[in-house]
């Protein structure tokens, strides 16, 4: 645990956090790309057809994963604000800035996928359903996030006003999850369990998992560029950046 | 070849998804490395900027660059 804080305790500095995040990324983009490109694979030409979607199966090895990590930025995101928050970490709001147009982004993809899924197999790109509807509102929570950071002149302001909006929206997260148990929704409910019994086929699960763990460390990268950006923007006119650049 | 491009007519739909997905993917990368690089380049030419000014009002000799024109400021 001490290890734990000491580590947490030095990250925390921007021009360490800068350098490690540097030499960080390409462990995380290229075991994204090669784990991304082997589960497209298996996904597009291995896995079999569903019994009664056919080959439309196949929108779910992408949707899941940004429908799935949709959500995990955004309780990430209100995690590092919290934490930015309470401590007045500035790395932390960082992290949080970082994270809010990536995940906005995988949000769109979500609701996109699933739109063109529900065209052949529920007849309709849209419907209200909780599901739909709730993913839709954390699409609005992201972008919220984001125009109310830039909505002030002080940068201070702005994240702690980012902050209370990601905190608070959060409680959105647990909704789009049980949204499926909790109404009787189009959306069918969840296929794949981590504590029970999975409802497919290995064939299907394996891609599954593979493309969620490509897309995972891909957005671990992501995060860590962009984090990086933010640092930079936020600590122009320090000395470490200016010593940087000029040598 | 072409008829798992088809999908048997499923292809219509699962196609885009893979296409618009790796668009997002890749976008987000590109603009996250164009960000840094117009960053970088912002804090490179405000370095400049400060080091010509120290240069210019004397008080640190040892860092006159020869960039000393771009200083905006007249030292009081």
């Amino acid at each position: 645990m001490n290890a734990f804080m000491n580590w947490f305790y030095r990250m925390s500095s921007p021009p360490h956090f800068y350098r490690w995040a540097g030499t960080a990324i390409p462990w995380f983009i290229w075991p994204a790309v090669v784990i991304g490109v082997v589960a497209g694979y298996l996904g597009l030409v291995r896995s079999p057809e569903d019994y009664q979607m056919g080959n439309t199966v196949r929108i779910m090895y992408v949707h899941v994963p940004s429908a799935w990590l949709s959500m995990t930025c955004y309780t990430s995101m209100a995690v590092a604000s919290a934490i930015g928050w309470i401590w007045r970490m500035k790395l932390a709001h960082a992290v949080s800035a970082a994270i809010a147009p990536a995940g906005a982004s995988l949000t769109l993809l979500a609701l996109v996928t699933g739109a063109i899924w529900g065209k052949p197999t529920w007849g309709t790109y849209w419907v209200w359903d909780a599901r739909l509807t709730s993913e839709l509102v954390l699409l609005f929570l992201f972008m919220g996030v984001v125009l109310l950071r830039n909505a002030y002149e002080d940068r201070a302001q702005g994240d702690r006003a980012a902050a209370i909006l990601a905190i608070v929206g959060v409680i959105n997260v647990p909704i789009i999850h049980f949204s499926v148990n909790w109404w009787n929704t189009l959306h069918q409910t969840a296929s794949v369990s981590i504590t029970g019994k999975s409802g497919i086929d290995a064939s299907m699960v394996v891609p599954l998992l593979l493309m969620m763990l490509a897309f995972t460390l891909y957005l671990v990268a992501l995060v860590l560029m962009r984090t990086r950006n933010e640092v930079l923007l936020r600590e122009s006119r320090k000395r470490w950046v200016q010593d940087m650049v000029a040598s | 070849m072409m008829a798992w491009l088809d999908m048997g007519g499923d292809g219509l739909y699962v196609w885009p998804c893979y296409a618009l997905t790796i668009i997002v993917l890749l976008a987000n990368l590109w603009v996250a490395r164009r960000d840094h690089r117009m960053l970088l380049q912002r804090a490179e030419v405000r370095a400049r900027m400060s080091a010509a000014r120290v240069a210019s009002s004397g008080a640190d000799a040892s860092l006159s660059e020869p960039h000393q024109g771009q200083s905006e400021e007249t030292p009081t």
